[in-house]
């Protein structure tokens, strides 16, 4: 099944070179959970990452479903 | 007096008198500085229902104990006054290079009462304080005021000043310091405007004494390096500034979208922080001392829009940008040079024009009242309303007064996106709770300012919390705005402040920030008794709030938040469950069901006379 990575602030630079845009489509097998994901791209996983699916706050053993938008940015205060 | 000078300067502008004034020490530790002083003279001093245009109101700039400290970003002053946009108190906050040499003059506070019978401006450095004639500064911008100020001054001195907008006495006039940086919200500049003040123009080299020298030191350089490593690898703010935020937020479904009608804004890409980078970056600026540098030198060569100067941050991309359904970054960027030249707050000026556009939409503002066409989207028609807002021309007038006044005169205040008639900025808190019961008890109206949740509900600082949920949000918010109130009055920036003087697993306890302050003041603080004084400080505010009239009625938000749901996104079919939050908020305040401190809480804090 397809997901898509959305990196957000200087998480961008993990998707290079292929996901130039800081947005990379990826096909998973059933049954892969968030944090699988995010490891294999190198993305921390632990408190100093914000890490959302399709906008919402979950745990990292979430299991994904098709078409799954996970967004990931440093935590740092902003705005 | 360590870390405090101890000393005020009085300006009464009727009477073109200077007087000074020494500080009672325990009045200092309880109240801190800064904001906390602040709100103690103006209580104290003046009649809470007085006109805020009028010559009995007072604007005080307030320094805090940490400024011009070694203290990482110990670089803040607040404007406090009475806000003749909410008609409550207003304490605006901004950094850059005027509030440490502020502090150099050996003063912690400027007091100025009264109104000049002409433009003038104050001119204080260690020899002399002077209250000069300013009229050939009247209707000049902040640029052009900001480099003659300096030039009849001393080319290294800094400058406060006012614009159009605060001369035309616009409610969201800002006052500009080093040109760029602004003490934003709730109309301080048409105060100083009010006064005839034009400017205020600093220099000097007296730091404040410090307690512990070398533990100032040593603690100041750990946390700078602490902060310079995570810089180092990485960080958004350094990179991208506060641009990198829009992103975040419309990927949570809050990003202020055509006047607060939805939380995602397609054109997204075009205002974000890396679309500013590749194209209009010149360099980050840092505030003095700020091992972040989340500010933007920025460039425009756009024919159309071209321009120099600083920004946008996030605050001004949602407000004039998203909010404004407008997705050309030159354009914004344009505007935001706009704004701080005119001397305009970016949030109310924009979120002023985007209720403006969505009543034009409706057909409740006529074309032929504003002059031209005021569609979401069009950015001329955006950057040609702050101009006449500014200069109070033609509909400008009516712009001037603020999106709540603007869209009550036409018959439909409910079109205002606003607390307290202070416009929110950039996060819709139907999908941040606990911002949405920031936005509707926070003494100045809707403003991040006064407390961030956001920190925690959106950017994981210092650890994310649920966005969505209700549950815990009144103790939180109580608990933050009491911190807030700590920065502001230490005289610290928030950004740095949450993140490396709080201890996170407390969410949040202020234990470096009370090692800081005890090696710059020696004042013996704990953690307890620095959440105390914050306590205070936001309690007499309130205080403040009472007398001048305000109660429940007024903790509230406009009936979008409340009653329509998100159309679309992660914060799908939420509105903000106010009545749950607020009720409980109270409770843990020690306030009656009418949120009126009781006095058995005002006794606790120390407030018994208020
Ligand atoms: S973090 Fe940004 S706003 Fe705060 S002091 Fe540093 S440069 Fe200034």
């Amino acid at each position: 099944m397809k997901i898509t990575l959305k990196m957000l602030g200087t998480y961008r630079e993990h998707l290079l070179p292929k996901g130039e845009k800081g947005i990379l489509e990826v096909d998973v097998a059933s049954g892969t959970t968030v944090g699988e994901v995010l490891e294999q791209f190198d993305i921390p996983l632990e408190h100093q990452s914000v890490i959302l699916v399709n906008g919402r706050t979950l745990e990292l053993d979430h299991v994904l479903n098709d078409n799954d938008v996970i967004a990931a940015f440093p935590a740092m205060a902003g705005g | 007096m360590n870390g405090w000078h101890g000393k005020i300067l009085k300006v009464d502008l009727e009477r073109s008198t200077i007087t000074t004034e020494t500080l009672d020490p325990k009045m200092a530790k309880d109240f801190i500085g800064g904001r906390g002083w602040a709100i103690k003279y103006l209580y104290e001093n003046m009649d809470p229902t007085a006109d805020a245009l009028s010559p009995e109101n007072m604007l005080i700039f307030a320094t805090g104990p940490l400024t011009s400290t070694p203290a990482p970003t110990g670089n803040r002053y607040m404007v406090v006054t009475k806000s003749p946009l909410t008609g409550a108190v207003s304490n605006s906050n901004s950094g850059g290079e005027f509030p440490t040499w502020m502090k150099r003059t050996g003063f912690d506070l400027f007091i100025f009462t009264g109104k000049a019978p002409r433009p003038v401006y104050l001119w204080v450095n260690e020899e002399e304080i002077e209250i000069r004639d300013a009229e050939h500064l009247w209707g000049k911008d902040v640029h052009t005021s900001t480099d003659i100020l300096l030039e009849e001054t001393e080319p290294k001195a800094k400058v406060a000043c006012i614009g159009p907008a605060g001369e035309n006495l616009a409610l969201m006039a800002a006052i500009m310091n080093d040109k760029h940086r602004a003490a934003a919200r709730s109309g301080v500049g048409a105060v100083m405007g009010s006064k005839n003040l034009k400017g205020v123009v600093v220099q000097g080299k007296k730091k404040p004494s410090l307690f512990d020298k070398e533990g100032m030191r040593a603690f100041s350089r750990e946390i700078t390096k602490e902060v310079a490593s995570d810089v180092k690898a990485g960080s958004s703010l350094h990179e991208y500034g506060t641009a990198y935020v829009p992103q975040v937020t419309n990927e949570l479904g809050i990003l202020p979208t055509r006047n607060f009608q939805s939380g995602q804004f397609e054109g997204v890409d075009g205002i974000d922080g890396p679309t500013l980078k590749e194209k209009y970056l010149i360099r980050p600026k840092a505030c003095y001392r700020c091992p972040i540098a989340c500010g933007r030198l920025t460039k425009v060569d756009d024919a159309k829009y071209k321009g120099e100067g600083e920004g946008p941050e996030y605050e001004t991309l949602s407000a004039i940008g998203s909010a404004c359904g407008i997705d050309n970054l030159a354009a914004v960027t344009k505007a935001n040079y706009v704004c701080n030249e005119m001397g305009l707050d970016t949030i109310t000026a924009g979120m002023t024009v985007a209720t403006a556009m969505e009543m034009y939409e409706e057909g409740l503002i006529p074309e032929e009242d504003i002059g031209y066409p005021l569609s979401f989207g069009d950015p001329d028609a955006l950057i040609e309303s702050l101009k006449i807002m500014a200069h109070r021309e033609g509909f400008g007038h009516i712009l001037a007064e603020g999106s709540y006044r603007m869209a009550a005169k036409y018959g439909h205040p409910e079109f205002s996106i606003s607390a307290k008639k202070l416009e929110f900025p950039g996060y819709d808190p139907r999908g941040a709770k606990g911002m949405g019961l920031l936005y509707a008890t926070s003494n100045i109206g809707a403003s991040h300012m006064a407390g961030d949740l956001a920190y925690a509900e959106v950017f994981g600082v210092p650890k994310k919390i649920d966005p969505l949920t209700i549950k815990n949000k009144a103790k939180l918010i109580k608990h933050w705005e009491d911190a807030f109130a700590i920065i502001d009055a230490a005289g610290l920036c928030v950004f740095l402040s949450v993140r490396y003087m709080f201890n996170p697993e407390i969410m949040i306890a202020p234990d470096n920030l009370t090692q800081i302050m005890n090696f710059t003041t020696g004042a013996d603080y704990s953690m307890e008794s620095l959440l105390e004084a914050g306590e205070r400080i936001y309690n007499l505010e309130r205080m403040f709030l009472v007398r001048a009239g305000f109660n429940k009625t007024d903790d509230t938000l406009p009936p979008r938040m409340l009653e329509e749901p998100m159309p679309t996104g992660p914060a799908q079919g939420e509105v903000v469950e106010l009545e749950d939050m607020l009720s409980e908020f109270y409770k843990l305040r020690g306030w009656d069901e009418n949120g009126i401190p009781t006095p058995e809480k005002l006794n606790a804090l120390g407030l018994s006379e208020a």
